[in-house]
Order: C-alpha cells, then sequence, then structure tokens
C-alpha cells in the first residue's frame, strides 16, 4: 500500500505506519486561516536572510537563474552550484534572460557545501505541524515550512528561501517539482493557483486531465508529447480565472510508474533515474528532447478525467462538473499546506465555465492523443 | 416548550461548492470529502440559511412529493449525518420552537414536485492518511528535523 506525501509522490505506507503520531494541536483550515503577528517569524526569517549572505559569502558567488513561472519573473539566487542541477532542469522551458526587477527572489543553500548552518531554530519539536508547518509561526505574510527542507518565504518583501542540509538529502521529488511549497503560497498571493493536474492540447487551447493517482494522468500527458501535442505539465500545473480560464506550464518534468516505462519507449532517452526504478517512479526531464512541444500555457477549453477503460478504444464522454470537482480538489488541496478555501473556489471557477467529461482510456496508448486532438479541433 | 436547533457550515475547516445541483463539501481537518445531490442538495442549501429542522422539514415538503414523516426522517438522518462528519455544528443554543419560522406553502402549481428521496451522502476518505502523516519526531543537534527511530512497541 502507498500513500501520498506532502509534495504529492507515492511512498511506501509502512513508513506511514511507523510515523503515524496523530496531530494534537492547531487544525488544518485553523493554519490556512492564521493571520497571526510572530514577530519571531520575523527574526527567524532575518536569521536564515542572513545566514543566506554568509553562504553566499562562503561559495564566493552568487548564481543566478531566471524564470517567467505564471506570467511573474522569478530569480533563483544559488549559494554556490550545488543546488543547480537538483532545482533547476524541470524549470528549463520557463528559462528567460536576467531581469532587473523581479517579481519574486528565491534564495537555495545547502549547509555542506556552504559550510553555513541554519540559524537556531526558535521551536519546539512539539510545534511540527502537518506538511512540517510549524505551529504559531505562520503568519499573513511569512510562511514557513521545516520539513526535509526549510522553506520559508515573506510575502511582503517577496523573498523565499529553501536551504537544505545537504544536496544529498533532498528527496527525489524535489528533483521533479522544486520549489512547489514556495511558488505555492506565493501564486496564491497573486490568485493564482497550483492544481494536481496534468495539461496537454494546441497552440492556442487545451484541456486539463485530473484525477486520483494512477488514474492516467501521466500516462495521458506523456503520450501526448511523444506524438505531438503541447504539453503544460503533467503532475501540477497552474490555473488562473482572469480574463478566462487559463493553465501554465510549471515543470517540464514528467513521471511514470516504474512497471509503465515500455509503454512509452520513445522516452527511454529521456529517463533520469533508470537505475534506481526500483525504489522510485520514473522520471524524465523533457526539456531536451521535446522543448518544441512544451508549451507556457494556453486557455483551457474543458476539464477530462482519465479512467482505465479496459477496452482498446479511448472515448470521451460528458460528466458532471460537480464529479470532475471532486477528482480535482482533494488531490489539490491535500497535496499543498495550507491551500484551502480560495483554491476550492478557483477551481470551481473553472469548472463552471469549462464543460467536464470521462476519458475512457483505451489499451492502445496511440489513440489517446489522436482522441484529444480530434476533441480540441471540434470545440468552438 | 419544545427547543429547536439550528446549525451552520462548520467553516473553516468545511469549504463547499455547488455546482449544476451538486454540491461538493470538502472537511479539510479530516481530509473527509463528499457530495450531494437531489434532495440532500436542498437540505444542504437550508442549512446554508441558518433554518432550524422544522424549517428544513417545511421548505422540502414544499419542493418535494413525500409524507412528512418520510421527509422528516429523511431530513433528520442527514442532519444526524452531517453532524457526525462534522460538516455542520449547532448554531447557539437553540430556540423555543415557537419562534422558528413559518414556511409559507406556496399555491398550487402546475409543475410536478419530483418525489422525495432520502439524501444520500457520498463519502470520500481516500486523502485522510495524508493529513494522518506526521512526519516530524525530533530535530537534531544541527537544527534538521528527522524521524524518530521506529518503535517497535508501536510498530504493528
Amino acid at each position: 500500500m502507498k500513500w501520498m506525501n506532502p509534495d504529492g509522490h507515492m511512498q511506501h505506507l509502512l513508513i506511514l505506519k511507523r510515523w503515524n503520531k496523530l496531530i494534537t494541536v492547531s487544525s488544518y483550515a485553523e493554519i490556512s486561516a492564521a493571520d497571526l503577528s510572530n514577530p519571531e517569524s520575523a527574526l527567524f526569517f532575518q536569521n536564515v536572510y542572513q545566514a543566506f549572505s554568509d553562504a553566499e559569502q562562503s561559495t564566493g558567488a552568487t548564481l543566478d537563474r531566471y524564470y517567467m513561472i505564471g506570467g511573474f519573473t522569478v530569480r533563483l539566487r544559488f549559494a554556490g552550484s550545488s543546488l543547480i542541477p537538483i532545482i533547476t532542469p524541470p524549470l528549463a522551458h520557463l528559462s528567460i534572460e536576467p531581469v532587473s526587477e523581479p517579481s519574486l527572489t528565491i534564495c537555495l543553500s545547502d549547509s555542506s557545501s556552504t559550510k553555513i548552518t541554519l540559524p537556531p531554530i526558535p521551536w519546539d519539536n512539539a510545534d511540527y505541524l502537518q506538511f512540517g508547518l510549524i505551529n504559531g509561526f505562520n503568519s499573513k505574510d511569512i510562511k514557513i515550512l521545516h520539513n526535509r527542507a526549510l522553506h520559508i518565504i515573506d510575502l511582503s518583501q517577496n523573498i523565499a528561501i529553501y536551504w537544505i542540509s545537504d544536496t544529498g538529502s533532498a528527496p527525489y521529488y524535489h528533483s521533479i517539482t522544486p520549489l512547489r511549497t514556495i511558488l505555492h503560497w506565493w501564486l496564491h498571493k497573486h490568485r493564482q493557483f497550483i492544481i494536481h493536474a496534468a495539461a496537454v492540447g494546441l497552440s492556442d487551447r487545451g484541456v486539463l486531465i485530473t484525477g486520483k493517482g494512477g488514474a492516467g494522468k501521466s500516462t495521458t500527458a506523456l503520450s501526448c508529447i511523444v506524438n505531438g501535442l503541447k504539453y503544460v505539465g503533467d503532475e501540477n500545473c497552474i490555473i488562473s480565472n482572469s480574463p478566462e480560464p487559463y493553465a501554465h506550464s510549471l515543470y517540464s518534468s514528467g513521471t511514470l510508474e516504474a512497471e509503465d516505462v515500455d509503454r512509452i519507449p520513445q522516452l527511454y532517452s529521456s529517463l533520469i533515474n533508470a537505475d534506481r526504478l526500483d525504489v522510485e517512479k520514473a522520471v524524465y526531464y523533457l526539456f531536451n528532447k521535446y522543448q518544441d512541444n512544451l508549451s507556457h500555457g494556453f486557455p483551457v477549453k474543458a476539464v477530462l478525467v482519465p479512467k482505465v477503460s479496459g477496452t482498446n478504444d479511448t472515448i470521451i464522454r460528458k460528466l458532471s462538473a460537480a464529479q470532475t470537482l471532486v477528482a480535482l480538489a482533494p488531490g489539490s488541496l491535500f497535496q499543498l499546506p495550507g491551500a484551502g478555501g480560495e483554491s476550492f473556489h478557483a477551481m470551481a471557477k473553472l469548472l463552471k465555465q469549462v464543460p467536464c467529461y470521462t476519458l475512457e482510456l483505451g489499451t492502445d496508448l496511440y489513440q489517446i492523443p489522436v482522441e484529444i486532438k480530434k476533441f480540441l479541433e471540434s470545440l468552438p | 416548550m419544545s427547543r429547536v436547533d439550528r446549525y451552520r457550515i462548520n467553516s473553516p475547516s468545511v469549504i463547499h461548492e455547488t455546482i449544476d445541483g451538486e454540491v461538493v463539501i470538502v472537511n479539510l481537518d479530516k481530509g473527509h470529502y463528499y457530495s450531494l445531490r437531489d434532495s440532500g442538495t436542498a437540505i444542504w442549501n437550508c442549512v446554508i440559511q441558518g433554518m432550524s429542522k422544522p424549517e428544513i422539514v417545511s421548505t422540502i415538503l414544499v419542493e418535494y412529493e413525500g409524507d412528512r414523516d418520510h421527509i422528516e426522517n429523511g431530513v433528520g438522518q442527514i442532519l444526524a449525518q452531517l453532524q457526525s462528519e462534522e460538516m455542520i455544528v449547532k448554531d447557539g443554543n437553540g430556540e423555543d420552537l415557537e419562534n422558528s419560522l413559518e414556511v409559507e406553502t406556496p399555491p398550487s402549481r402546475e409543475t410536478i414536485k419530483q418525489q422525495f428521496k432520502s439524501p444520500v451522502l457520498e463519502r470520500y476518505t481516500d486523502m485522510e492518511d495524508l493529513l494522518l502523516l506526521d512526519p516530524i519526531h525530533e530535530v537534531d543537534e544541527s537544527g534538521w528535523p528527522h524521524a524518530a527511530p521506529p518503535d517497535s512497541k508501536k510498530v504493528e
């Protein structure tokens, strides 16, 4: 049996059984609704930021990378080069030339290569909540999550910090969906929402594909990109509703269950962890081979909920918007810390504006992109 | 004198949306989510408006065909279920029955009312495990959290 970790990837439930100490403090909703003013949070942010500056000096160089994410310019400011190969490949398709005033700056450091340690943390063991959120330390402006990495953002300054003990301790999903928590916090402020959905389509329009883990989102999205459709993502994308339902790309990585690797052999050359498929999902970096098919985003014209039919053919049938929300919302809400009402209502708003369908996936994978393309071309 | 209770949505833990006559409800604390349709949607809308159980029954009697006992049972059961799932909570300390608003029966309409069927609460719990996860047990000397070593007494 498996469970989904806070970053949305499947892990074995055995670990959960060993860790299943119940949470006894503030509720999930209270965390998301928190608007506390805690001077300790602000002070801790300052201390971590100072430590980052020390780390930059220690490595002798700041290495900047710039990206366009959800229509905003984002600067990644690395203290040394050790985190660059872990964090940047899934963002390669969003890379832009340097800008003088980025909308958001994310500072990235690790203790091992910089020899600078994390400042003392001002909370106790008992303060850890779901996801690694800290009881009493999340306010309107400052958000903190501390698990395998420290994620901290000051929304009033548009500065975030990602800090990890050493690059070897980075969970492998940080190299698939890097910085997702920080980007979720920041985009939420700008009424853009990271959701648990794939998105594929044509150059001027596309569909969201959503459903529970194992429903066929990734298989569908990856079979589409290798057959010439545009790819916005297979696990996450960013949605906005103004002026129209729109899906922005976040990552150009993709994943498949290890046992499905041979179903899409065109992706072999993009596979980055062939030697670890016994313990990890198959991870693909799509930029090098498929950059022409990577889209920054498109207007959303429909939402599809895949389900494996067991028959040969792929068929698209009408589905109620409410049942589509049942498929879309839980994965999106429980994958990200503090994603609550606003994200939920944004998803519902999108579903009220576009038609929804079941995508009954046939065993002939080639039919999937063909049917989606025909379907998109048939829409007004 | 009899007392009646009013209810309210258990927000902010519970969030909900109605689309095309179907309600989707999420309990963020429990990791559960639900859907209601038909008479369930009508009752949910009554709860949102702050109606008491007698007012909800009167409203459903206007909207649906069915005998009062059957409707009263159906409304009572779903309200109990919604409370048990902590989706709704009692609002205040109750009030005298005679203060409960009368829902006026509108003049008979030509349209045929739908037959009342007891509402069904579709319940999904597959996200629950995620919220039971508590990955942090200890913070080491360098300030990094890690899972505590498995306690053999706790592992089944």
